[in-house]
C-alpha cells in the first residue's frame, strides 16, 4: 500500500505458508488418508512503503502472525516471495540470511514469555548488540543504557530479571532488544494486547517517537481496531490466511467495501455515542483453514452473498478505487444481475 | 435488589493484608446491567467473587453486607448459599474453555445443575432411577441450548467441550448459569477471550436475556468501550475502590475523576479529527502498599495536598458519585 512516488521497502508477492499435519504410516495404509495442510497464509499480496505502519487486523487464527513470521523469514515459506528493498530474500541462507535479519525485529505478543526468565536486562539486551559486532564490553554497555533510556526505562533496571517488571516494562525491554539490531523494519505482533489500557497507551506513544526517530517502518498485527485505527497509516484486514481488503486506514474506516470489513467495524464497542455504526452481527465462527470453504471464503457467514458465485469462484484480488483493493465478487462485477 | 453496604475484602497474607476490595457500596436494581470497569488487578473480579461468597483462601470479609432481596447473605450457612448460587445469582466467569468440565458431555453439565437445584420434581420412590425426570430435564436443557443460540443442540447436547469453538463454550456457559432462573447474573469479563464478531453475538445475547428475562446483570469488563454500550449505569474501580459511579452517559461524558477522565484519553478513538493519545503515567499499585490517602494520587495529573486525606466518595450530581480530593 503505496503512493507510487514512494518507495517501496517490502513486496510480498502471491506468499504461501502451508503447515503439514502428518498422518501415522498406519493411518494412511488403513485409511488412505493423506497428509493434512493447515492453509494459514494462502496467497498474499502486500507492499509496504518506507517508513510506513501497515496495520494488519482480523480474527484469531486468520493468519497474521503466521504471516509476521514467514516476512521476517523465522519460518520458510511454502511458495511465493519476499522482496525487500529489491532483493528476493526468499532463499537467502546462512551469512546472507543473517545479514537480512539484522534489518528486521520482531517485537512479540506476550511480554511474559518473550524473555528469557534467567537472563538480566544487560545480556537481553546486550547480546543482540554482540551479533550486531559490537565486540567491546564496554561499548555494549553504553549503548544498552542509551536504549534503556530510549524505550522509557531507567539504567539503573539494567541488573534486573524479568520477572521484577509489570508487563508494560516488560514489553519495553522487547522493544529495546529490536531496537538493538538498528533495525529498519520491525514487525510488532499484538505488542499492546496483553496490556491494560493506560499503559497501552503508553507503549503506543513510545512505538511513534520510536519510529520518527530512527525512520522505522512498521507492520503492525492487532486485533484491538481502533489501535490499528490510531497507528496505522494503511490497513489490511485478515480473513482466514488471505488479505479480504486493504486501503489507506481514513479511506477503510470511512468507506469499507468488503463485507467482512463492514461487519468487524460495526462489532467494534465505540465510547462516542455519535460514532457508533449501526452492529451487523456475523453468524457463526471462522471456518478451519485446513479444509476452508470454497470459492470466496468469507461466503458462509456473508450477509450479502449470491449464489451459484461465490461460492464457486475465488474472487479476483482488484483495485476498486485508487489504492483501495478488495478481493469481493461484489466490486468485480460477477455478483451483478443475479 | 442487590445492595452493598461498606464492603471490605483483604486477603490476609504473612506480611500485610492486601486490601482487594475497600468500602464499596453499590445497589443494583431489578433489571439493570450495571458495568464495573478497571484495569487488572483493581478488584473487579473479587467483587463478583465477594458476592457469589466464593472468595479463595486467604481471602476475608471484614466490613460490610451484601443484602440481596432485603436479606444479608454474608450470614447465610453454607446449605442456604449454595441453594442461592444458581437460583438467585449466578455467574459467567471469564475463560470459557478452563471453566467447563473437559471430561463431562455439555448437556450432561447443564442438566447437573437443574438436577442439584432439584428443578423438576420427582415422582418415584427411587429418585436417582428416574426416567421421566431425566427426560424433562433433558428437553429444559435443550430449550435452554436453543434459546441461547446454540444450533443442533440435539447432537450439541452429546458433544464434549473440545468440540465447541469458543463462542459456543461461552453460550454454553451462559445456559448453564440461567438453567435455574436467576435473578442476578454476574459475568466476568465474558467477552475477553473473543474475537470481536463473537464478542458481538455474545453481547447481543446477554442484553436480550435482560430484556427478556428481566435478570439484573453485573458487567465486568476492562474494556470502557463495551461498557458504555452495553450498561445502563458504570461503576469505575481503582485500588480496590468504586472511584466513579452513575448513569453511562454521566461517566462517559462528562467524567469527574481523573482516572476516569485518563483511561478515556487512553483509548484511541475512531474520529476524522487528529489525536494524541495521553496516557496515565505509571502503573497501577501493589494492593498490598497502598499509598496514603487517594490511591490514585501518585499517578493523578491534578494530585494535590489534600489527596493526602483520606477521600470519601461524594455525589455530585442525581445518582453520579465521585471519590476525589477536587470535590471534598
Amino acid at each position: 500500500m503505496t503512493n507510487p512516488q514512494q518507495e517501496v521497502l517490502l513486496e510480498v508477492k502471491n506468499l504461501h505458508k502451508y503447515y503439514t499435519i502428518k498422518q501415522s504410516y498406519l493411518t494412511k495404509l488403513l485409511t488412505r488418508h493423506k497428509d493434512i495442510s493447515v492453509q494459514a497464509v494462502d496467497g498474499i499480496n502486500l507492499r509496504v512503503g518506507k517508513k510506513q505502519t501497515i496495520g494488519l487486523v482480523g480474527e484469531s487464527g486468520c493468519g497474521k502472525t503466521s504471516l509476521g513470521r514467514t516476512i521476517i523469514r523465522l519460518q520458510d515459506p511454502t511458495q511465493g516471495q519476499i522482496i525487500y528493498d529489491g532483493e528476493d530474500v526468499t532463499k537467502l541462507h546462512g551469512e546472507q540470511l543473517n545479514q537480512y535479519r539484522h534489518k528486521m525485529q520482531m517485537v512479540f505478543q506476550n511480554p511474559y514469555a518473550s524473555l528469557n526468565p534467567r537472563k538480566t536486562v544487560r545480556d537481553i539486551v546486550g547480546i543482540p548488540l554482540k551479533n550486531r559486532g559490537v565486540k567491546e564490553p564496554m561499548r555494549r554497555e553504553e549503548i544498552v543504557y542509551d536504549l534503556l533510556q530510549k524505550v522509557g526505562l531507567s539504567p539503573r533496571h539494567i541488573n534486573l530479571y524479568p520477572h521484577q517488571f509489570s508487563g508494560g516494562q516488560r514489553q519495553r525491554i522487547g522493544i529495546a532488544r529490536a531496537l538493538a539490531m538498528q533495525p529498519e523494519f520491525i514487525v510488532a505482533d499484538e505488542p499492546v494486547s496483553a496490556l491494560d489500557v493506560s499503559v497501552q497507551a503508553q507503549i503506543i506513544n513510545l512505538l511513534e517517537e520510536l519510529q520518527d526517530e530512527f525512520d522505522l517502518t512498521y507492520l503492525f498485527i492487532a486485533h484491538d481496531l481502533s489501535v490499528i485505527f490510531y497507528i496505522s497509516d494503511a490497513v489490511a484486514v485478515m480473513y482466514l490466511g488471505k488479505i479480504v481488503e486493504m486501503a489507506s486506514t481514513r479511506e477503510l474506516f470511512e468507506h469499507p467495501l468488503h463485507p467482512y470489513t463492514q461487519a468487524l467495524l460495526s462489532a467494534i464497542p465505540v465510547v462516542d455515542r455519535e460514532a457508533r455504526r449501526d452492529r451487523m452481527i456475523l453468524s457463526g465462527t471462522v471456518p478451519s483453514p485446513i479444509n476452508p470453504p470454497p470459492g470466496c471464503r468469507f461466503h458462509t457467514r456473508c450477509f450479502n452473498k449470491r449464489g451459484g458465485c461465490c461460492n464457486e469462484k475465488e474472487p479476483a484480488w482488484r483495485e476498486v478505487a485508487p489504492e483501495h483493493w478488495v478481493a469481493c465478487h461484489h466490486y468485480t462485477g460477477e455478483a451483478q444481475g443475479e | 435488589m442487590l445492595e452493598i453496604e461498606n464492603l471490605s475484602m483483604y486477603y490476609d497474607t504473612a506480611k500485610k493484608p492486601v486490601k482487594a476490595i475497600q468500602n464499596v457500596s453499590l445497589k443494583l436494581d431489578q433489571g439493570e446491567i450495571l458495568g464495573l470497569v478497571g484495569e487488572s488487578g483493581c478488584g473487579k473480579s473479587a467483587m463478583l467473587l465477594t458476592i457469589m461468597r466464593l472468595i479463595p483462601y486467604p481471602g476475608k470479609i471484614k466490613y460490610g453486607q451484601i443484602k440481596l432481596d432485603g436479606e444479608n447473605i454474608l450470614t447465610k450457612p453454607g446449605r442456604e448459599m449454595r441453594r442461592l448460587r444458581g437460583q438467585k445469582i449466578s455467574m459467567i466467569f471469564q475463560d470459557p474453555m478452563t471453566t467447563l468440565n473437559p471430561v463431562f458431555k455439555v448437556g450432561e453439565q447443564v442438566r447437573e445443575s437443574l438436577r442439584i437445584h432439584e428443578m423438576v420434581a420427582s415422582n418415584s420412590s427411587i429418585p436417582f432411577l428416574d426416567g421421566a425426570r431425566k427426560r424433562k430435564e433433558m428437553e429444559m436443557v435443550l430449550k435452554l441450548m436453543q434459546e441461547v443460540g446454540i444450533p443442533s443442540e440435539e447432537s450439541r447436547y452429546h458433544e464434549f467441550p473440545h468440540q465447541y469453538s469458543g463462542g459456543m463454550q461461552q453460550r454454553a456457559l451462559i445456559a448453564l448459569a440461567l438453567s435455574c432462573r436467576p435473578d442476578l447474573l454476574l459475568a466476568d469479563e465474558p467477552t475477553t477471550a473473543l474475537d470481536v464478531t463473537i464478542q458481538a453475538q455474545i453481547m447481543a445475547l446477554l442484553k436480550q436475556i435482560n430484556q427478556e428475562r428481566g435478570t439484573g446483570i453485573i458487567l465486568v469488563t476492562h474494556d470502557l468501550a463495551l461498557a458504555a454500550e452495553f450498561c445502563h449505569r458504570i461503576a469505575v474501580m481503582y485500588a480496590g475502590e468504586i472511584v466513579e459511579m452513575g448513569k453511562t452517559q454521566d461517566v462517559i461524558e462528562n467524567p469527574q475523576h481523573p482516572y476516569t477522565d485518563g483511561l478515556l484519553h487512553s483509548i484511541p478513538k475512531i474520529t476524522t479529527q487528529k489525536q494524541k493519545l495521553l496516557p496515565i503515567m505509571g502503573t497501577v499499585p501493589d494492593l498490598a502498599d497502598l499509598p496514603e490517602g487517594c490511591s490514585f494520587y501518585p499517578r493523578c495529573s491534578q494530585a494535590h495536598d489534600k489527596c493526602l486525606c483520606a477521600v470519601d466518595i461524594v455525589e455530585l450530581l442525581e445518582g453520579h458519585q465521585v471519590r476525589c480530593a477536587i470535590y471534598q
